[in-house]
């Protein structure tokens, strides 16, 4: 945003108060609900995350019990199914339902690890390069550009390369690879926010630069980074599935719903819920995220811009 | 572009240097990525060598040397355009990348520009025409294209068209009836993203008083959107086509995948599950530097269309 100082420290005060408010949850609670992005967004989230949470719990069918007398049953509205494998079984007799409900967990656990790692990682580097500048700035920033030639699921994937698949080698490497994402826009937001009068009100009454960094910095710049992480959370869920797709990632017999594609690749002909399920369950968590994330930088942020 | 002429050719200097560079740091990283592991001859060889293998292989490729000799050698080789050889294949790795590269180019760009050529007009009626019916179901659509994982989407379209109705071909290439379904399920991502971002440009420039002036002037309101305000709108613009196309690269190694497409994105799929580091390695460095290629045109065109990057503001 280029303009006067005025608007400028205008929309943070904005900022800062909506988040101080986001504090609260009951008041967050009112917002979300009469907002129509964030209260369609934020119950598809939470329906997804109960559905991760108890779901193994309703439904308690073994998701790697093979069943081979009981091979590609169909889901039970069609004339071969029934209600005992409501969602039907895969190639080996494996209940469908029962994997997409564990799978979620898989697929949940790897995106909020990874976004965790990922944040943590790039808001370090972003904290530190936008702050000092100088040579350390311009280091952090070409290794940035070096591993943004790569496009992100061809990084990973050379990475498997030579780590080999496995869940935690993709959270390992989704994490550490997340972190131009956030190192980018922390350090905008930090160089914006270090020309602010109570960035030099702190100084010139001798504040520490730590002091100056955690208490005052990180307030200030926290909205965008927490629109960005909603943004990330659903490109690592995305990036796990296409890499266990590949058989890259979340190793058989483990579900996940990109393993469940995987497994799947075989039997489009044979059993079309197979691919079908597990790329809806993604799909919807996705879209619930990606609406409560738009709601959320509308809400948070008025200047960010849809990117 | 008459005043700025030396300065226009200082800048593109200094963009092709920044882009070597940055290729130096995707081949470095290459070369730590192989070290990861610990040891790259076992990582080369596989379980079954035997420890007199490992020795030679060793010795031969010069393991066994400091790491610096090791690096300066690895840059020799690739400056004389030695990539090394394919350990499953036993043949150079640059002629298989450069076999299937053409393959991956020609989905990569018809589906950018199929993208970009739908998007870009269906942003601007959408900001135009805002809130009306047609704004409200082509950012539906946009959101929904955006959540919709990429290879998924060529999955379920292989199973709708190739399937069930049997319009085009499950896999393969070669034909246009084999382009037809990677395409669409590749472009169905950017065009999203475009569409959105485009709508959001045009409704930042929409509101502004040079276009009141344009209209005061008595252009036509195709002018005033097309000329005045698009070309305004073009800078974000330009950054997510350019953007998107780098994702595109990304997306089809997984997308080559599912329709089979003889492309350097299944080449790497393919070899990182022959454990051929020497091939993968090949083949993510020319989509490094097919990507770098797309950020310098981009920058390029910023500089054709911005007058203050021109003139050096």
């Amino acid at each position: 945003m280029k303009g006067p100082i005025g608007v400028g420290t205008g929309l943070r005060s904005v900022q800062a108060r909506r988040l101080r408010e986001s504090r609260n949850l009951a008041s967050l609670g009112r917002r979300v609900w009469r907002s129509r992005g964030g209260l369609i967004g934020g119950s598809i989230v939470i329906v997804a995350l109960c559905a991760a949470a108890i779901g193994p719990y309703l439904l308690p069918v073994d998701p790697i019990e093979v069943d081979l007398g009981n091979r590609l049953a169909p889901p039970f509205w069609q004339a071969q199914g029934s209600a005992v494998h409501p969602l039907g079984t895969d190639h080996l007799g494996r209940d469908v339902l029962a994997r997409l409900l564990h799978g979620s967990r898989i697929s949940m656990m790897v995106g909020l690890v990874t976004v965790v790692v990922a944040g943590s990682l790039g808001v370090s580097l972003g904290l530190v390069s936008g702050y000092f500048g100088g040579t350390l700035d311009a280091v952090i920033m070409r290794a940035a550009d070096v591993q943004q030639a790569f496009p992100f699921l061809a990084l990973a994937i050379t990475v498997v390369a030579v780590l080999g698949p496995s869940t935690r080698n993709i959270i390992i490497i989704l994490g550490v690879g997340g972190w131009v994402l956030f190192a980018r826009v922390t350090r905008a937001e930090v160089l914006r926010a270090r020309e602010e009068v109570y960035v030099e009100a702190a100084g010139s009454i001798g504040a520490s630069n730590v002091r100056i960094v955690v208490r005052h910095i990180m307030p200030n710049i926290a909205s965008p980074i927490i629109v960005l992480a909603s943004f990330a959370f659903s490109l690592m869920v995305v990036s796990e599935s296409a890499l266990s797709f590949i058989g890259l990632g979340v190793q058989p017999p483990t579900p996940s719903w990109g393993s469940m594609l995987y497994d799947a690749r075989n039997y489009l002909e044979a059993a079309w819920w197979l691919p079908s399920f597990p790329g809806l369950a993604i799909m919807f968590l996705v879209l619930g995220v990606n609406i409560f994330g738009d709601w959320l930088r509308d809400y948070l942020d008025p200047r960010m811009r849809v990117l | 572009m008459v005043f700025g002429g030396s300065w226009v050719a200082g800048y593109l200097v200094k963009r092709v240097l920044q882009s070597m560079l940055v290729i130096l740091g995707v081949v470095t990283l290459m070369f730590l990525v192989l070290r990861l592991s610990g040891d790259p001859v076992a990582l080369l060889l596989g379980m079954e060598a035997t420890p007199e293998q490992v020795e030679q292989v060793r010795r031969n490729m010069g393991f066994d040397r400091g790491i610096h000799v090791q690096y300066l050698s690895f840059l020799t080789s690739l400056a004389r355009g030695d990539f090394g050889r394919s350990i499953r294949f036993n043949s150079p790795t640059l002629s298989m990348v450069l076999e299937r590269l053409p393959a991956s180019l020609e989905l990569a760009f018809v589906s950018s520009v199929l993208a970009t050529v739908v998007a870009v007009p269906l942003g601007v009626v959408a900001a135009v025409k805002r809130n009306s019916l047609l704004d409200n179901i082509s950012m539906f659509l946009s959101l929904l294209g955006q959540s919709v994982p990429t290879f998924w989407l060529g999955i379920m379209a292989i199973l709708f068209f190739s399937v069930k109705l049997k319009i085009f071909p499950t896999s393969g290439s070669g034909s246009v009836k084999h382009l037809i379904l990677p395409t669409l399920s590749l472009a169905a991502y950017s065009m999203a993203r475009i569409a959105r971002l485009t709508r959001s440009a045009m409704l930042d420039v929409l509101g502004q008083d040079y276009l009141r002036t344009a209209r005061a002037k008595g252009l036509t309101e195709r002018v005033v959107i097309y000329r005045h305000a698009l070309l305004n709108a073009s800078i974000p613009i330009v950054t997510v086509v350019a953007f998107m196309f780098a994702t595109v690269m990304g997306g089809a190694i997984v997308t080559e995948v599912v329709f089979a497409w003889p492309g350097v994105g299944r080449l790497l799929v393919e070899a990182v599950h022959n454990r051929d580091y020497p091939l993968a390695q090949t083949c993510v460095f020319f989509i490094a530097i097919f990507v770098t290629a797309v950020n310098l045109v981009a920058d390029i065109v910023y500089m054709a269309i911005d007058p203050r990057i021109r003139l050096g503001e």
